[in-house]
């Protein structure tokens, strides 16, 4: 080639590099990686549009049983933030995939790393946790989202640890907060009036998951449908159950839309009390598509137990 | 691995299948001493063998604490080409393909124990 040909050359390539550079300016989506769809829905209200949010799992799976696997772990890889429940309830596979994912920035103890149920106090801490208890977990209660004070608690959390991973967006962080806290405020004390019929409502919960949501409407856990937390009901349970309920009625037996319906279904058709199905979580249910409607959908369920046949 | 379960929870019924399949060569030379039985002085001679294998299981959970599976391992008989000590010897390839086969059933009282029966059919000698 001659030295007129390659200096047009190099020209041109130069042109071509300083188009492309310049058409997709270096912007760095802040990589947020949230273990349930509870906490999506809030990485989203405090990030708003500068962060990009993977939603984990689905409401219709279990997070103490997920199983993790390579597109996860490719995630966790790209994450900047890990935003999880914590208090031991993804124990089963978010160790492994923070382990596989060779990202130093959402280890434990580094500002990547955020459980939810630090920032709140739990009910249930037990003194004493051994196999016999079935699948207790040590911490306390992990099950946190159900109180809307708790999300409030965490809402301020998360905006902190943004600002503190991401300074150059602080402000709009900042602002996003103050925005979410309004409306959360406002919400708050309608569901606080709403639900107020509910109080001394005596429910039957499929697993241990309901206690935020009891302490906060003042209702009473009555017992569970699982013998243990985590151990599926067996034939001879639920004869046992079906005689405690009919010596003892309750108002509800509830599950959450993950849960499996067919002890529910069961033994609201022998005691004839409602067998209620919450979202649990954002997307349990088509109603609760967001925070907000996760609870409006929750009181509505709640205040309308339908009668089985 | 693929791994299925109804909307992706695992809790009530899941299935998983596993097959691997592996292929191994050898090359090299066999070294033989003095051996008056077969009448061969020491001699050295070239020596390849191939061989693959594979096996395929497949388990499902039908409910809570019960599965079912099923597995088949198999090895191909592979190739040996030496020279004539070694087939003298008998290194050569078996006319058989090892196999076996296993059905199973098992039940997890608790996360800590399970209790499994397992039949096998056993083809591999």
């Amino acid at each position: 080639m001659t030295a007129n040909r390659l200096l047009k050359l190099s020209r041109w390539l130069a042109g071509v590099v300083a188009t492309l550079t310049l058409s997709h300016p270096a912007q760095a989506a802040f990589d947020v990686f949230a273990c349930e769809p509870e906490w999506a829905a809030l990485a989203k209200e405090v990030g708003g549009d500068k962060v990009s949010v993977y939603q984990a799992t689905t409401a219709m799976q279990d997070p103490h049983r997920v199983e993790a696997r390579p597109s996860l772990i490719a995630r966790t890889r790209a994450a900047d933030l890990v935003v999880c429940t914590g208090a031991d309830l993804e124990v089963g596979w978010l160790p492994l995939l923070l382990q596989t994912s060779g990202n130093g920035k959402i280890q434990v103890g580094q500002p990547g790393y955020f459980m939810a149920a630090d920032f709140v106090p739990k009910l249930e801490v037990p003194t004493l946790v051994d196999r016999s208890q079935g699948d207790v977990h040590p911490y306390g209660n992990p099950h946190i989202q159900l109180d809307p004070r708790n999300i409030a608690l965490v809402a301020r959390a998360l905006n902190e640890r943004l600002g503190q991973i991401d300074h150059g967006n602080a402000v709009y962080y900042q602002a996003r907060l103050k925005d979410f806290e309004v409306r959360w405020q406002k919400a708050l004390a309608e569901w606080e009036t709403r639900a107020a019929p509910l109080k001394g409502m005596r429910l039957v919960p499929y697993h241990k998951d309901s206690a935020y949501l009891i302490h906060w409407l003042g209702m009473e856990e009555v017992m569970d449908v699982e013998p243990k937390p985590g151990i599926p009901p067996s034939a001879g349970y639920l004869s046992e159950l079906l005689a405690k309920l009919q010596a003892q009625p309750a108002d509800a037996i509830t599950r959450g839309a993950y849960q499996d319906p067919k002890a529910v279904e069961w033994l609201s058709e022998r005691t004839k009390i409602p067998a209620v199905t919450l979202p649990y979580t954002v997307g349990g249910t088509p109603q609760a598509k967001d925070l907000f409607s996760l609870f409006d959908d929750t009181i509505n369920r709640l205040l309308k137990p339908r009668k089985p046949a | 691995m693929y791994k299925w379960a109804p909307n992706g929870n695992p809790v009530d019924r899941n299935f998983k299948f596993v097959a691997e399949w592996w292929y191994r060569e050898y090359a090299g030379n066999m070294d033989f001493d003095a051996d008056s039985t077969l009448g061969v002085g020491p001699v050295t001679e070239p020596f390849t063998a191939k061989q693959q294998g594979w096996y395929a299981q497949a388990v499902y959970q039908f409910v809570p604490e019960w599965r079912v599976g099923l597995r088949y391992d198999r090895l191909n008989e592979g190739s040996i080409s030496t020279g004539p000590t070694g087939v003298a010897i008998g290194a050569t390839v078996p006319n058989y393909t090892p196999w076996r086969a296993a059905a199973m059933m098992d039940w997890s009282l608790s996360e800590f124990s399970r209790f499994r029966l397992q039949v096998q059919q056993d083809r591999s000698q």
